[in-house]
């Protein structure tokens, strides 16, 4: 699992490749915890190289969510594989989180 | 090798191993630690047989200075070394108890220790220890050594200026031992001995140093073969009652009715995940039935687990005043919300819990159900003769921590006929790997299954879909627990209660 960070004026995006378990799921809430992250209008999560998601990994969206929703800072995952997308789906998260086709939907939500 | 300092090095090796040994006999030595035990055990007759030996073959000869003084503070390295194993302190210690007794047994002017942070819990603060040098003289003579070519593992000289890279150096040492710290995998550092006078390491000399350092070594091991097992031990005896939790809150005995059939299945992945399923009867010829799989593994998933079943318990108690019989229960929706309300105190943060409720009702003939964000219910539909999944939106819980979970949850209901099947499962069957070992089982190889056995008995059904199963994930280990239940409803129709 890698975590690349791109950010712009008030985006930063994050590129998510490869699995996110238990033990990968370290790396990104690292990434995700850092204060200055609350800075930024938007995170946009691309998916487009994520190719599964644990309960772990989930659980470091989950335990972030609330934290950024209280600094206005939006959530947007984008590129998400059908796969991926089924974990978030069954577990409800498609109803709080924001997920989009594309990119340029992410930059327009 | 006719040097007291080797009685040191031996003692510290039998008092070492002796300690390793007792701890691991004190702690049950049972299992992967016994042959442990054995070893330790072999390597001190071996040490001991050689002390013994020595003791009475050679007469303490120290080389020069006075005997007695020589013998008294080596008694006295030998004491401290005995002490820090005798206590189980630190590696540390021993490395500092190492230099200096180096240091007295070869009459060092100076000496520094270089532990190899990787493998000696040191960092840059303390990776050194100095004996009489400073840091600044230390790096110096690091610079020389570095520039040398032939200076690799054991390396002793006489006279430093003889060397290039030394040369126009301003260092007041002329003589040199580097001595590296083998290990049984790796190295533990470079011990570095001084002395101002040319000339003055010989061969004795060096051997002793290894001899000891050797001893040393064997002893940091022993330390860490004690320290890891005792872990190891701790993490069983963790998993131990884990599983023991678990399979404890597994119902024994499945209910039985000649309205369904109820055939379950469950397996615990070698780390403990947090499946769990319960069943209760409700008076009126119902019976509710939970699934659920709680997020994490271990110990504290096998604790929300018993939180999870505690809270079922108590929720699906006969409230005495409801109004109507059709209050007396919660439905699962409201279940759910306040399952969601009573683990929010104690679930951590990024934990959540997945779950679904079924009340099933023979009298009315239908079941209804709410999905807290489990997998989605497989079912097999008698007189339309389909095969498809319950389609319902569902947050799991624990996620949205306050009221307005409640929006998030919704009720089903379903008029099941006789011939209904119904396979309820945890994502352990549907995410099994198999195949070339990224592919999942699958929801849709799930419902192929069932299309195939249906019109057999649950008991049949589940095994079917089990025998799939493994062929499927054949050879690669099981990651996360798995649970499958199959309900069948059946068409031997009892009377209906007075």
């Amino acid at each position: 699992m890698k975590v690349t960070a791109q950010p712009s004026a008030d985006t930063l995006t994050l590129l998510l490749d490869g699995e996110l378990d238990a033990s990968s799921a370290i790396v990104l809430d690292t990434e995700l915890a850092k204060p200055d992250i609350l800075n930024y209008r938007k995170v946009l999560i691309d998916c487009a190289k994520l190719s599964y998601i644990s309960s772990a990994g989930l659980g470091v969206f989950i335990s972030h969510l609330q934290r950024f929703q209280d600094a206005n800072v939006k959530l947007v995952f984008f590129n998400m594989q059908e796969k991926v997308f089924n974990v978030f789906e069954i577990l409800g998260l498609d109803a709080l989180m924001t997920i989009v086709p594309s990119l340029s939907e992410a930059e327009a939500a | 090798m006719r040097h007291p300092l080797l009685y040191i090095g031996f003692l510290l090796a039998l008092l070492s191993g002796a300690l390793a040994v007792g701890n691991l006999l004190a702690d049950g030595g049972s299992g992967s630690a016994s042959w442990a035990i054995w070893l330790l055990l072999l390597a001190d007759l071996g040490t001991l047989a050689v002390l013994v030996k020595l003791f009475f073959r050679s007469p303490v000869t120290p080389r020069s200075a006075t005997p007695a003084a020589l013998r008294e503070s080596e008694m006295l390295s030998l004491q401290r070394l005995a002490q820090i194993v005798q206590r189980g302190q630190t590696s540390t210690e021993v490395y500092s108890v190492l230099l200096e007794s180096a240091v007295q047994t070869v009459r060092a002017d100076a000496a520094w220790l270089d532990l190899d942070p990787n493998h000696t819990g040191t960092d840059d603060t303390n990776a050194t220890q100095y004996h009489n040098i400073t840091p600044e003289q230390v790096e110096v003579l690091r610079i020389g050594l570095r520039a040398h070519p032939s200076v690799e593992g054991e390396f002793v000289t006489n006279d430093l200026n003889r060397h290039a890279s030394f040369l126009g150096t301003a260092q007041a040492f002329r003589s040199l031992i580097q001595l590296p710290l083998h290990g049984l995998h790796f190295n533990y550092g470079t011990l570095y001995l001084l002395k101002v006078e040319p000339g003055t390491f010989n061969r004795e000399d060096l051997s002793i140093l290894q001899t000891f350092t050797g001893q040393a070594v064997l002893s940091i091991e022993n330390l860490e073969l004690m320290r890891t097992s005792l872990a190891n031990q701790r993490t069983q005896e963790e998993l131990k009652i884990a599983s023991q939790v678990q399979d404890s809150l597994i119902p024994k005995n499945l209910p039985t009715d000649n309205w369904f059939e109820i055939s379950s299945h469950s397996l615990a992945a070698k780390e403990v995940g947090g499946d769990f399923y319960d069943f209760l009867h409700l008076p009126g010829r119902r019976l509710a039935v939970i699934i659920g799989d709680v997020s994490g593994k271990g110990v504290t998933a096998a604790f929300h687990m018993a939180q999870m079943k505690g809270i079922f318990h108590s929720l699906m108690q006969e409230n005495p005043l409801a109004k109507n019989e059709r209050d007396k229960f919660p439905v699962p929706s409201k279940f759910m919300a306040q399952a969601n309300t009573a683990l929010v105190h104690c679930l951590e943060k990024s934990s959540f819990i997945t779950s679904s409720l079924y009340i099933i009702d023979y009298e009315q003939g239908g079941f209804v159900f709410a999905r807290a964000g489990h997998c989605h219910t497989l079912y097999y539909h008698a007189l339309r003769e389909e095969v498809f999944y319950f389609d319902s939106a569902g947050l799991g819980l624990g996620i949205i921590r306050n009221e307005s979970y409640e929006k998030h949850i919704k009720n089903q209901f379903y008029d099941y006929s006789p011939g209904d099947v119904m396979v309820i499962y945890t994502d352990g069957i549907v995410e099994a790997r198999g195949g070339c070992g990224t592919d999942e089982y699958g929801e849709d190889r799930l419902k192929l299954r069932l299309e195939e056995s249906y019109f057999q008995e649950a008991e049949d059904i589940k095994n079917f879909i089990l025998a799939d199963l493994n062929s499927f994930t054949h050879g690669f280990p099981i990651h996360d627990d798995q649970t499958l239940l199959v309900i069948k409803f059946k068409s031997a129709q009892p009377l209906p209660l007075a």
